[in-house]
């Protein structure tokens, strides 16, 4: 054991029943930590040979960990410490679902708060993998235990490069469930010779693989009509790079991140001598010349007057949403959101390019 | 050799002169492959138009500590010496068919033009920069920097517009392209080759390739046959048009455009030609003008391009689109039409999300695109070197994502979407974009 302690050192994360506390009846015991491995770690500790060890098993009834995840993590925490870990192993957990949701939020502790590298194991239909596979690395195992002898070299052998930090290559090679995001190589051959290569295995009904693989995206459902407009509070959003000349809050006219608010208070209707768009992906020109045409103030000023509405809200918010980057998007929309719901706003009108 | 035109048969032969060194000298002459430009013969080009009030010309070679920015174009220098038409046919001549006869070629060698635009321009109607580095770790993601560049940069004379500088100098640097071209006119080339869709067995499968262009308006234009495609519907072209220089770019969306070069040399054009008779039969090229304003425009355009293609018989096609965000719209339903009828779509793309970033891939796709080829993703950034020589003109560089550099041959941080023609060239290095 002497030869080992400057390898790898895992702690390595099993719930009770594969720890030998037994099946249902130990859900719900707390945690607890046992010194070497335990279970399935006696395999992956056995493979390890002169590399490394398990040094610590971190054990939890399920039930348990997914009412008292933080109580969890502490205990990962201390005892990634008190043992010196360099890499989290949790699993592999098949089928079981509240094993892998536990999995997979410990390893997802162990790389955003503790900083080592984590590995976990479990079948693409476990909650946890969907739940996870994209903030951790998961490598797919089949959904009953047999398939055990099989998971675990591949678990060591991963477990092993993560912690000699050697880098890690694409999903496909490496074989960890894609996490979304993609990164650029460079191959032997160019995209025409790739492309005319896929036609001809697409006619020939050969087998054939898409570079890009295009899954279902969230679709917004877009709400209910109000109905009635007479007791509406609108507020005008809009994301066509519409800004006070001089562009205050220098909103970029690609890739912006963030926002402004812009008082439209006492503005019957826009002047393009005030207003103006800084959109880089279409033509502005006639917004421009009449920044009303984008941003409808003129109009909603007059429904206002006649009591079609009840009131415009005295500010509009902007971005610009050429080549906006999604998770970007969705924060401004969630701080656009929280704002308008604050000043009233019963009714957003959205304009957009 | 035969060297006639047999009028029933569309045959291009095309010889190369390549070109290992650009010199300047009292003659405009190719002498082996060094090719000597008088500066005065392209100044009194530049002289014909009245827009233009001078030139500068310099030239920059593949590991030069070269940036190269401002740029509009990249043309090769070319000529046809039989056979109907002229090169860069609708310019040069009039809108004649080519593609037959033979076609003389410097190779190895591009012209660049590169000016800055008079007027300030609102939005996407604005010129998009495009650098071009000759060396460093920006190389591989541009167009242009694997060829020696006699780059032409002009200057406008005083209050004229936009559009007339833009003409001036798309005109000038096509004479430019001819007159460098007619120095091979008396010489033997090194290489010959001919292009022509030749009867081939019945049982090789039949491709078409559908190229998507982008042609709006006034600095997003494509010319056919001298032409702006405008709202014009899908049509068929013969692939030895494209290579007598049949379409000419006036795109400066220049991380997306098409070079008038590239537009002669089209990846899957060269690809499916090199392979026909061998294991396919290029059926030919439907044109479709991308980017239509509306979606049911772009379902139109979508439609009637499967439409030829069907009545071409195709069985197979290759699809790649220029430009970005609504282009994809319009490219996605190209590939659903196909589909649709019976044709096996194949389609060939940059992603549009950033490197690393997570976010989905494409802006818009549908079930149909099963079979996608990746150039890559966007975004690669990349540490824009300290250079020797700037070229273009002004050092000053506006990027898309606001970004400006005060002195452009000073060393700064970029990404990959400043780079000329990066959609393009991404594919050509043989980038591929792999899930982690």
């Amino acid at each position: 054991m002497g030869q080992r302690v400057n390898g790898i050192r895992i702690v390595h994360y099993l719930n009770t029943f594969f720890a030998g506390f037994g099946g249902e009846e130990s859900n719900d015991m707390g945690p607890r930590v046992e010194v070497g491995s335990r279970g399935p770690g006696q395999l992956i500790d056995k493979l390890l040979g002169y590399s490394g060890e398990v040094v610590a098993t971190l054990i939890c009834g399920d039930n348990f960990f997914m009412g008292n995840e933080s109580e969890v993590h502490q205990f990962l925490e201390r005892t990634a410490k008190e043992y010196r870990s360099n890499l989290i192993v949790a699993g592999p957990a098949f089928s079981a679902g509240r094993y892998g949701l536990g999995c997979g939020s410990v390893c997802q502790f162990a790389n955003e708060n503790l900083d080592l590298p984590a590995v976990t194991a479990m079948s693409i239909e476990n909650p946890g993998a969907e739940f996870r596979k994209k903030k951790v690395f998961i490598l797919p195992t089949g959904i009953s235990v047999k398939s055990m002898p099989e998971v675990i070299p591949r678990l060591v052998q991963f477990g092993m490069k993560l912690a000699e930090k050697t880098p890690i290559g694409p999903a496909e090679t490496e074989g960890y469930l894609p996490r979304g995001i993609r990164f650029n190589e460079r191959i032997g051959k160019t995209s025409a010779q790739r492309s005319v290569d896929m036609v001809l295995l697409k006619l020939r009904g050969e087998p054939y693989q898409t570079e890009i693989k295009l899954e279902e995206q969230e679709r917004v459902t877009p709400p209910a009509p109000l109905g009635t407009f007479g007791e509406a509070v609108v507020a005008i959003v809009t994301e066509t790079g519409f800004v006070p000349h001089g562009n205050p809050d220098r909103i970029a006219s690609a890739y912006a991140n963030v926002w402004g608010r812009y008082s439209i208070a006492d503005i019957d209707s826009l002047s393009p001598d005030k207003f103006m768009y800084i959109h880089g992906g279409h033509n502005t020109k006639c917004a421009n010349q009449d920044p009303n045409r984008s941003v409808p103030v003129d109009a909603l000023r007059v429904m206002e007057r006649k009591g079609q509405i009840k009131q415009l809200i005295d500010e509009v918010f902007s971005t610009c949403g050429n080549g906006g980057k999604l998770a970007v998007m969705q924060r401004i929309g969630e701080e656009m959101a929280e704002e308008l719901k604050r000043k009233g706003a019963t009714a957003v009108i959205l304009t957009s390019t | 050799m035969d060297n006639t035109v047999d009028k029933k048969k569309i045959k291009l032969r095309v010889e190369e002169y390549p070109i290992t060194e650009i010199g300047f000298g009292d003659r405009t002459v190719l002498e082996g492959t060094r090719l000597t430009v008088n500066l005065s013969d392209l100044e009194s080009m530049a002289h014909e138009e009245d827009a233009l009030s001078g030139i500068d010309v310099a030239v920059a070679r593949p590991g030069d500590s070269v940036r190269i920015i401002h740029v509009l174009d990249a043309l090769e220098a070319m000529t046809k010496v039989d056979g109907p038409g002229t090169v860069y046919p609708g310019f040069l001549g009039p809108a004649v068919t080519v593609g037959q006869g033979i076609t003389k070629k410097l190779t190895g060698m591009l012209i660049l033009s590169a000016t800055e635009f008079p007027e300030p321009m609102p939005g996407g109607l604005g010129f998009r920069e495009g650098i071009i580095d000759m060396t460093g770790p920006g190389q591989p993601y541009c167009q242009a920097s694997n060829t020696i560049n006699l780059v032409v940069t002009y200057q406008p004379r005083a209050g004229v517009t936009n559009q007339e500088l833009d003409d001036a100098i798309r005109r000038t640097t096509l004479r430019i392209a001819h007159a460098i071209g007619q120095t091979s006119s008396s010489l033997t080339p090194a290489e010959t080759k001919t292009y022509e869709l030749h009867k081939v067995p019945s049982d090789l499968p039949r491709i078409v390739y559908i190229d998507q262009i982008m042609s709006q308006t006034l600095m997003t234009q494509t010319f056919l046959y001298g032409k702006a495609l405008g709202d014009t519907f899908p049509t068929l072209i013969h692939p030895n048009e494209l290579i007598d220089g049949a379409i000419v770019t006036g795109n400066y969306k220049n991380v997306q455009k098409v070079a008038t070069y590239l537009h002669c040399n089209k990846p899957l054009m060269k690809e499916l030609y090199s392979r026909h008779g061998v294991d396919l039969n290029f059926i030919g090229i439907v044109i479709n003008r991308g980017h239509r304003d509306t979606f049911l425009l772009k379902e139109h355009g979508a439609q009637y391009a499967a439409k030829v293609a069907k009545m071409l018989d195709a069985e197979g096609a290759v699809i790649a689109f220029e430009g970005g965000g609504g282009a994809t719209i319009d490219f996605m339903l190209t590939i659903k039409a196909c589909e649709q009828l019976g044709i096996r779509a194949v389609a060939e793309m940059y992603e549009h999300a950033f490197v690393g970033s997570g976010e989905f891939p494409i802006v818009f796709h549908v079930p149909e695109a099963d079979a996608m080829i990746s150039r890559g993703a966007q975004g690669e950034i990349i540490a824009a070197p300290k250079v020797d020589r700037l070229l273009g003109g002004s050092p000053q560089l506006s990027l898309y994502n606001g970004g400006f550099i005060e002195d452009a041959s000073q060393a700064f941080t970029a990404d990959s979407t400043d780079y000329w023609g990066e959609n393009w060239q991404l594919g050509e290095s043989g980038y591929v974009a792999r899930d982690y």
